[in-house]
């Protein structure tokens, strides 16, 4: 397969999840070959409930047993203005990664944290299929999770034994695209 | 890596009905994960029609992405009518596909354009996972999915992505529909 120029997870977009401020998860993603990564865009929603800026902090992790590793990461952030803007689904994107770099096919995951500036968050995550979920843990290797406290920050690294991995809170997985 | 079976939506996730602009062309980046034969092209189809006698024909177009320029590498066609009051119903719909080809793994762009009669109020919809509207702005990069911004009624040999609206631009034009190919 040649490098790519784009990779996604599916882009299935029928259902929102509210994403509070502060708030870390780490979705699983896929990549099937080489890819630069330069452009990151996750599809969310948001509501006129008064202006805002919304920040994003996304950093790509590799998994070593039961620990998550930041390799690189992404910052983006997006200006929400109280009237003009309705409930509306866009593609929410950042630009400029930490440093250059190839990712290798494989399994990744992403950690993506929100901040918010400004009036109360109302945004969402577009995320693919209907928001059922297991009402138990995954018995297998990880396959996402969310911090139970907020942070302001990526952490280097984090034991998965330290996430969430119960109920759609944890475990859902928003729409990504990333591209060279 | 052969592969027999490509979906760009997992069928286990909800599918539901979007009716289609004529002689719109949407088009949808695709990964493939292995070599598979073009050899059976199906969307899920919902037809109705409720006047008078309808005509409908998709085209699928297998395009490549080189620089800023998508090229058409295959092809391949859908028709069938209908008679007037002909109610709703859900099937596969297979296209005729004009050369064999081994699609290589990677990144590749499905082109739909339906195109056909349109008079009497014939309800038509592609079978799309995404029924939401999606235009509050458009993501970076390379071009994913969009539609082509001006109407045709067949298949552009090479497209200019600067001519392809990318997806979260407009509402209008958005059909992205499941479509499957089986070697």
């Amino acid at each position: 397969m040649p490098q790519l120029d784009f990779q996604h997870n599916g882009l299935v977009m029928n259902q929102n999840l509210i994403i509070n401020n502060g708030s870390l998860s780490f979705f699983p993603f896929l990549i099937n070959d080489s890819i630069s990564w330069v452009n990151f865009n996750v599809a969310m929603v948001y509501g006129a409930s008064g202006s805002k800026t919304q920040s994003l902090s996304v950093g790509l992790y590799s998994i070593s047993g039961s620990s998550l590793s930041l390799t690189n990461s992404i910052t983006g952030s997006f200006g929400i203005t109280a009237t003009g803007q309705a409930l509306n689904r866009f593609w929410f994107s950042a630009t400029a990664t930490s440093a250059t770099q190839n990712i290798n096919p494989g399994n990744w995951y992403f950690g993506i944290l929100f901040s918010t500036v400004g009036a109360s968050s109302n945004i969402s995550f577009g995320v693919g299929a209907s928001l059922a979920s297991a009402g138990n843990a995954f018995p297998g290797g990880f396959i996402g999770g969310a911090m139970t406290n907020s942070t302001n920050a990526l952490p280097s690294s984090i034991a998965t034994s330290n996430l969430n991995i119960t109920g759609i809170d944890a475990m859902f997985i928003p729409c990504i695209i990333i591209s060279a | 890596m052969k592969i027999n079976i490509f979906e760009n939506i997992p069928t286990l996730n909800n599918l539901a009905n979007i009716a289609w602009v004529n002689n719109t062309l949407s088009l949808v980046g695709v990964v493939l994960p292995g070599t598979i034969s073009f050899n059976t092209v199906a969307m899920i189809l919902n037809l109705s029609s409720t006047n008078s006698e309808q005509t409908i024909s998709i085209n699928f177009g297998l395009y490549s992405l080189n620089g800023s320029t998508l090229s058409l590498a295959n092809s391949a066609s859908y028709s069938t009518s209908l008679s007037s009051n002909q109610s709703s119903v859900g099937f596969y719909a297979t296209f005729a596909t004009s050369a064999t080809q081994n699609i290589n793994p990677g990144n590749w762009y499905f082109g739909l354009l339906p195109t056909g009669t349109n008079t009497g109020g014939a309800a038509r919809a592609f079978n799309n996972s995404r029924p939401l509207t999606f235009s509050g702005g458009i993501y970076v990069g390379v071009l994913v999915r969009g539609y082509l911004s001006v109407s045709t009624n067949a298949l552009p040999a090479s497209i200019a992505t600067s001519d392809v609206n990318k997806e979260g631009s407009s509402a209008n034009g958005q059909v992205y529909p499941y479509i499957l190919i089986s070697a």
